[in-house]
């Protein structure tokens, strides 16, 4: 009898170790191997065959802040701290005086419409900081010139998850989540207590997945070009949910009309106007989930009318198969972006240096804030980047200019996202995790050149 | 000469904890076969969401319902000397191992997540539990596995499948036809 049952039990043990074998294989196999993020710098970014997930690769950096450390930077540079201890700043605008806005700011709730998202919710919430974020823009001053500002305020409070800002003459424009809103300005005010006019509403809830509304203004001041990103990955939440997302929509300034500028940019932040050609450039967070090297974020010129892929294709006419109904029509006329960054950099902020405080070598190009990636087993970005540009153009690969958010391989001290130039000409870089924004100018010995 | 019938180790105020539980995660794993092909055919992804969360509960369930038969099985010999009870093992177990599988699929995102692979695993489930679920109910309503009361000489696990066939259309009653109710009825 016993020796029946343990046969029995055998047989069993072997059946349930087999088939659990067989599953831990086919999740354990899953996943190329990440590959060399140069590869896919640049115009012709390599790109690989795509992979489809069973387990969604997660990978963040825990959280651990700078405690009195700072970022490094490329020689010839030395960064201070401009302000610690914010609630999550996101984005910067540099007023004519000199004074910064510093856009504390999160996102509206994620409802929850699939049991994954119970569980990304989760991760989501270890990759950013613990301070609850604000829903205001705070005002920092620097009177005596040394750089760091001694005097804040609150400049404009109980907002809806603010993001962009641009100040067109005395008309200071906030892109809310769900709308652009105006605001009368007087240069040297230093808090706005009057209510803000609605200019144009924008998608927002219920799902509001990519919520930052990044904001600029056209050269002549005429309209506004705010990026509004997917309401998704790739269409999990339902085509009806991308009405007028995943777009940069241009808003005319006088009547708040607005038409869709350019669309399939998954989430377009970072909106700038070069300031030699006066063409406007966006930095592009592409989708996830086929792989660590698979889509590239792509910083790119904005053509009017063009279409950029999202969701049906990226890079071109490579089709996701994700996308059903498949729009070869839409597919056959997408734009190809184009500087690639590398795939899950998460790329929000974007800045063309036209100052003269950095060295020679800075000027011309532009800065871009990468976030860093959450879900690549090798974490990607964490740090900022220089783009050489040459006649309007990127002419040359990437370089790192601040890094050190990371420490010990995966935990992060900050996470870069906005960045501007003050009025001295060194740039700023809004650190969401590390509660910081960071002020990177030329090193003593180099200054003045 | 009368026998017991097979004991059900987990059970609750006499009733068999497999049995009450096992019949939730059949009906999940059913249900996203039919809301997969209503994705398949639609598109559209509320019908691919029902499929994720159906696939949860079933999963959620079953943490509990296959624990109480693996241990209904393994401590009651009578239960592991029928055939049923190792198709019904053997063949639940699988089907809980693809499940996983499938729910994991189904986190990817929008049309891939159910077309084809979660449909075709759904729809595999689903095969496997026709035939788990019938061997289910035969070793409830055949064997009275789990069924508080004493076997009667001719009935229970000797007469594997006979139950329905010896059902007499007329005159005398069938031995399969004495319920264990009756029978307790008729005892004292």
């Amino acid at each position: 009898m016993n020796a029946a049952r343990t046969k029995v039990s055998a047989a069993i043990a072997t059946t349930t170790t087999a088939a659990a074998a067989a599953a831990l294989f086919v999740l354990t196999g899953c996943g190329p191997a990440p590959q060399d993020p140069s590869r896919q710098i640049g115009a012709n970014p390599d790109l690989p065959p795509q992979h489809q997930y069973l387990l969604p690769p997660m990978h963040v950096a825990k959280v651990v802040g700078w405690n009195g450390a700072t970022p490094s930077v490329a020689a010839g540079l030395r960064v201070q701290a401009f302000a610690t201890g914010l609630a999550n700043p996101r984005s910067l605008y540099v007023l004519p005086n000199g004074d910064v806005l510093v856009v504390g700011t999160g996102g509206p709730p994620a409802p929850v419409r699939r049991p994954k998202e119970l569980v990304m919710n989760w991760v989501e919430k270890m990759a950013h900081s613990r301070t609850p974020p604000g829903q205001r823009i705070l005002l920092f001053r620097d009177t005596d010139g040394d750089g760091v500002p001694d005097q804040h305020s609150v400049f404009i409070d109980h907002l809806h998850s603010p993001f962009g800002v641009v100040l067109v003459g005395n008309d200071l424009y906030v892109a809310n989540t769900d709308a652009v809103v105006r605001y009368p300005y007087v240069t040297g005010e230093t808090r706005i207590t009057e209510p803000g006019v609605t200019l144009c509403e924008l998608p927002g809830g219920p799902i509001d997945h990519h919520w930052t509304k990044s904001l600029t203004a056209s050269p002549d001041g005429s309209m506004l070009y705010a990026g509004v990103g997917s309401n998704s990955n790739i269409t999990e939440n339902g085509i009806q949910a991308e009405v007028g997302r995943a777009s940069i929509w241009q808003i005319d300034r006088a009547t708040g009309a607005h038409r869709e500028y350019a669309t399939g940019l998954r989430n377009p932040n970072g909106l700038q106007f070069e300031p030699n050609t006066h063409t406007l450039w966006a930095v592009v967070n592409e989708r996830d989930e086929l792989g660590p090297d698979l889509v590239p974020d792509y910083l790119t010129q904005v053509r009017d009318g063009a279409f950029y892929g999202w969701p049906y294709s990226y890079y071109g006419q490579h089709v996701d198969p994700r996308v059903q109904p498949q729009r070869p029509d839409l597919v056959a006329k997408a734009t190809l972006p184009d500087y690639a960054l590398s795939s899950h950099v998460a790329p929000l902020g974007l800045v063309f240096y036209s100052g003269t405080n950095l060295p020679a070598h800075y000027r011309g190009g532009a800065f871009v804030g990468e976030h860093g990636s959450w879900d690549r087993s090798v974490l990607n970005g964490y740090k900022v980047v220089y783009i050489p540009f040459a006649d309007g153009h990127p002419s040359g690969p990437a370089e790192d200019v601040v890094t050190g958010f990371l420490v010990a391989g995966d935990q992060a001290r900050g996470r870069p996202v906005g960045l501007a130039v003050d009025g001295n000409g060194a740039l700023l870089i809004a650190d969401d995790t590390g509660n910081s924004v960071w002020r990177v100018s030329a090193s003593p010995s180099t200054s003045g050149n | 000469m009368s026998s017991v019938n097979p004991r059900s180790t987990v059970s609750i105020a006499g009733l068999p904890l497999h049995a009450l539980l096992v019949p939730i995660p059949f009906v999940c794993f059913v249900a996203t076969l039919v809301t997969d092909l209503v994705y398949w055919r639609t598109a559209e992804m509320l019908w691919a969401d029902a499929s994720a969360w159906l696939l949860i509960v079933g999963l959620l369930v079953s943490l509990l319902a296959v624990p109480a038969g693996m241990i209904d099985f393994f401590a009651e010999p009578p239960i592991r000397r029928l055939p049923a009870a190792w198709i019904h093992g053997i063949g639940n177990v699988t089907a809980l191992v693809l499940s996983i599988v499938n729910a994991l699929i189904h986190t990817r995102d929008a049309y891939t997540s159910v077309v084809p692979a979660g449909l075709i695993l759904s729809a595999v489930v689903v095969v496997i539990l026709l035939v788990t679920g019938w061997q289910g109910g035969a070793l409830v309503y055949r064997h009275g596995v789990g069924v508080r009361g004493v076997v009667p000489p001719g009935v229970g696990a000797r007469n594997v499948g006979t139950t329905l066939l010896s059902k007499p259309i007329l005159g005398e009653p069938g031995v399969g036809e004495r319920s264990v109710d009756t029978r307790e009825k008729q005892q004292p």
